[in-house]
């Protein structure tokens, strides 16, 4: 008799057992909320290329990712600056035009490698706009945006460094696009929070 | 000695391997399309171990989180449905493990047996009809967890103590107080 089959089994128990449903949806979608974690989280991880996998797992799995994660420090300053910055935009903002900036995106080189460089003039013209604007904002506040920015600009450096150390690297690549992106996107945020004290 | 039981089968219709695949490699789309085929399995499985529709709720998104973050590890030697339901249970159980602990190893007075039934979950007041979800709902913690895992899911007592560090003998006590109860209430 296994465990399975104790004395106090009751036939009517198991049977409603049985008839359990395997399925029950929850009451309301939870996507939303999962998937916010997913993005909160693909600030420290992203896709890298595939390493070589061993002869066990290549039949497995054979396009299996793996991830490369920041040191714990970062993670926690740019989760602070992800809260910061939508905090303070939910805050101060109703419907904030986000300055125009040229659209952004990788410029592929010859030698098959790619460059930033307009994230780098789109980053160059929302900070110096950001510096003629910041002189209208209390002094706490500008305190607050010098700090996250160099956080963000200490992450992108360290994108940077690595990439440098393989130039080839996909994975590097995304790394920095993601660094730049959150950059551009927090000079956007604080140069509309910033636009509110012009009027 | 009695082979352990086998675990029930979870029947399903597995994700496309493509959304599988791109998952893994980072694709939260693709993940997005998992859950929309996996999220009634594992909220059936929060609801019964939580008794509760809120933190059944934030159990199910907490496992999620936790396998997007896992899911590169997932070798395909289980389903994907199997996974995330051992992957579930695993946060359950780690989720304040002192206190699940605590609640595994408390053994009721037979008094306990009139305390008023907690707040029923969502899902349960729409389905009426299914009493037999209300009285798991209603049964203390420990012994709805070991009810749960055991008679509902097919876990062993050595996989229930391994992963709640709590003795086997304390598993089974909370297991036949579990059907008694139950038992009691189906009579009613």
């Amino acid at each position: 008799m296994t465990d399975h089959l104790m004395s106090d089994d009751d036939p009517r128990l198991r049977d409603a057992i049985e008839r359990l449903p395997d399925e029950i949806p929850p009451g309301r979608d939870l996507w939303p909320g999962i998937r916010a974690q997913l993005e909160a989280e693909r600030v420290v991880a992203l896709p890298t290329a595939p390493t070589a996998p061993t002869a066990p797992e290549a039949a497995a799995a054979p396009q299996r990712g793996r991830r490369v994660s920041l040191p714990v420090g970062w993670v926690a300053a740019a989760a602070a600056v992800l809260v910061l910055a939508t905090a303070t935009v939910t805050w101060r903002l109703r419907d904030p035009a986000p300055p125009p900036v040229a659209q952004e995106r990788p410029e592929p080189l010859s030698d098959g490698l790619v460059t930033f460089a307009s994230y780098e003039r789109s980053a160059a013209e929302l900070t110096l706009l950001l510096e003629q604007r910041a002189e209208r904002l209390e002094p706490a506040t500008r305190a607050v945006l010098e700090r996250s920015l160099r956080t963000i600009d200490e992450a992108l450096q360290e994108a940077r460094d690595a990439l440098a150390r393989d130039p080839a690297s996909p994975g590097g690549r995304a790394f920095v696009e993601a660094a730049w992106r959150q950059k551009i996107d927090f000079l956007r945020r604080a140069n509309a929070v910033a636009a509110l004290r012009e009027g | 000695m009695p082979a352990l039981p086998v675990p029930r089968p979870i029947p399903h219709s597995p994700p496309p391997a493509d959304d599988l695949r791109a998952a893994q490699a980072g694709d939260a789309e693709a993940f997005g399309r998992i859950y929309r085929a996996e999220v009634g399995r594992v909220h059936a499985l929060a609801l019964r171990l939580t008794g509760d529709a809120q933190r059944a709720e934030e159990l199910v998104q907490d496992a999620f989180v936790r396998a997007w973050r896992k899911l590169p590890t997932f070798r395909a030697e289980s389903s994907l449905a199997t996974w995330l339901h051992r992957l579930t249970v695993n946060v359950f159980l780690l989720d304040d493990r002192g206190a699940r602990r605590r609640a595994l190893r408390e053994l009721p007075d037979e008094d306990l047996d009139v305390r008023p039934g907690p707040r029923r979950s969502a899902a349960l007041d729409v389905e009426d009809q299914i009493d037999l979800e209300r009285a798991i709902a209603r049964l203390p913690e420990g012994a709805r967890v070991a009810f749960v895992l055991f008679d509902v899911y097919g876990y062993s007592h050595e996989e229930i103590a391994a992963e709640s560090g709590v003795a086997k003998g304390t598993i089974r006590v909370q297991l036949h107080r579990a059907r008694r109860r139950l038992r009691e209430e189906l009579d009613r």
